[in-house]
């Protein structure tokens, strides 16, 4: 591999097949996106009903974020591609990753919510409620606008998460930068170093931003806390 | 293949294996499991010494890795759902096709369509890290057809598919691989294939694994 990083004709095979990897690289961008909001909705539907006063709901929650924290993301994937076809529900890769890593992520999403909501002292709660405030106008104007500050870094981290995660679709034939790269890696003349080193770069690309400012984010955020205590 | 009730290996590379093992003079010999896509990378990084694991010779691959002369040869085919409606090349037109990562079979099967004037891309081609996978897409019709050489299809061939005997086509010789620089060890390797060639040695070896004999042209 390391042999390979250092000969220059294997880097010129895979610039003359940029635009393939830059394909590739969309897909997993498209899918990426659209994971996100669907783990985005499903996230803060199902973290609010977490908290919820209804244990109905929240046995709900309960069963759907298990279930979907404590199987492997592979399997969910192996799933809706092997089997459900037997059920005559054929869905295409690219939806399926959208879908299984959204609900995949959703789950954690939902957790990060919670916990969120959790964080800010009950005495809220019951003040607003003496105020007249209804549960949805509490939720809505006094507890959420509180929460999205303390939850924006772990949420970035999710996004990271999902952004690696997309690469489930190499296991399915799904067209993603991960499945392109392995595919081109190992064809042809089989330059599998250059391939898999900008495989690995370009999620870099894509996550480390995220990851760097969820931190430095964090880190201000705590200041501003001690700050406010001094 | 691997039996799971004696976790023992069995079959003609197998056997071959074993032969050299005796020639070298040693009692046992560690099989790793390989695919297309990584057999040579484990070679590169020293993991295993050789590869007898259908690895087809190609004048690209002899770039990175030493071959032996052939010890068989194989052509590749297509494993298809019975009833499914391909016959010919023409047939695969529009068809999805399950292949292996990294194997030869992608560009022969191109080649070979082209060659009958049916044009196939690489959006016709489904790529899995394994074959169980390709047979997996196959039954829940992923995949139109199962392309790989027929000593593997052999052993997917099921009740519900059948491997079509009008696709066959690019012949493929399969060769113990050996890392680039282990040039002794290459030489040693291929002086035994080419003993065991001409004493009918790799022929029994064929023979009494029930293996398909050698594709001739």
């Amino acid at each position: 591999m390391i042999g390979q990083i250092f000969t220059p004709w294997r880097w010129a095979e895979l610039l003359s097949s940029w635009q393939d990897f830059a394909f590739a690289f969309l897909t997993t961008l498209q899918v990426a996106f659209f994971a996100l909001l669907l783990a985005l909705c499903i996230g803060a539907i199902a973290g609010v009903l977490s908290a919820s006063r209804s244990r109905i709901l929240r046995a709900i929650v309960r069963v759907y974020v298990e279930f979907f924290q404590n199987t492997p993301l592979a399997i969910q994937v192996f799933f809706v591609y092997y089997a459900l076809p037997y059920a005559g529900i054929v869905l295409y890769e690219v939806p399926i990753g959208i879908l299984c890593v959204g609900l995949y992520t959703g789950a954690y999403i939902s957790e990060v919510v919670r916990t969120g909501i959790n964080s800010i002292p009950k005495g809220q709660f019951d003040a607003a409620e003496s105020q007249g405030f209804s549960y949805v106008q509490t939720m809505a104007l006094i507890i959420l606008p509180q929460t999205v500050k303390a939850i924006l870094p772990p949420l970035a981290n999710q996004c990271v998460n999902l952004i690696k995660n997309t690469s489930i679709l190499a296991m399915i034939a799904g067209g993603d930068l991960m499945y392109f790269s392995n595919a081109w890696a190992t064809n042809g003349h089989f330059s599998y170093g250059p391939s898999y080193l900008i495989c690995g770069l370009l999620y870099f690309i894509l996550c480390f931003p995220l990851t760097h400012w969820a931190r430095s984010y964090e880190e201000k955020l705590k200041a501003s806390v001690q700050g406010g205590k001094a | 293949m691997l039996d799971v009730r004696t976790g023992g290996y069995s079959g003609m590379e197998i056997d071959l294996a074993g032969r050299i093992a005796e020639e070298i003079g040693v009692d046992t010999v560690s099989f790793t499991p390989v695919t297309a896509a990584t057999h040579g990378q484990l070679l590169d990084s020293g993991d295993i010494d050789m590869v007898i694991a259908t690895f087809t010779i190609t004048d690209e691959r002899r770039l990175s890795w030493n071959f032996t002369t052939p010890y068989y040869t194989d052509a590749v085919s297509l494993l298809v759902k019975k009833g499914s409606g391909i016959e010919s090349y023409a047939d695969l037109d529009g068809k999805r096709i399950g292949v292996s990562t990294g194997s030869t079979s992608r560009e022969a099967l191109i080649a070979a369509a082209a060659e009958n004037g049916v044009k196939l891309g690489a959006g016709s081609f489904r790529e899995y890290a394994t074959y169980p996978e390709i047979k997996a897409a196959l039954d829940a019709r992923r995949v139109d057809a199962f392309c790989v050489d027929g000593s593997i299809l052999a052993g997917y061939l099921d009740s519900t598919t059948e491997i079509l005997s009008s696709v066959r086509f690019s012949p493929q010789n399969y060769g113990i691989a050996t890392k680039l620089s282990n040039t002794g060890l290459a030489g040693y390797l291929d002086s035994l294939i080419q003993t065991w060639l001409e004493d009918g040695t790799i022929d029994s070896l064929i023979q009494a694994n029930g293996v398909v004999e050698s594709y001739n042209q």
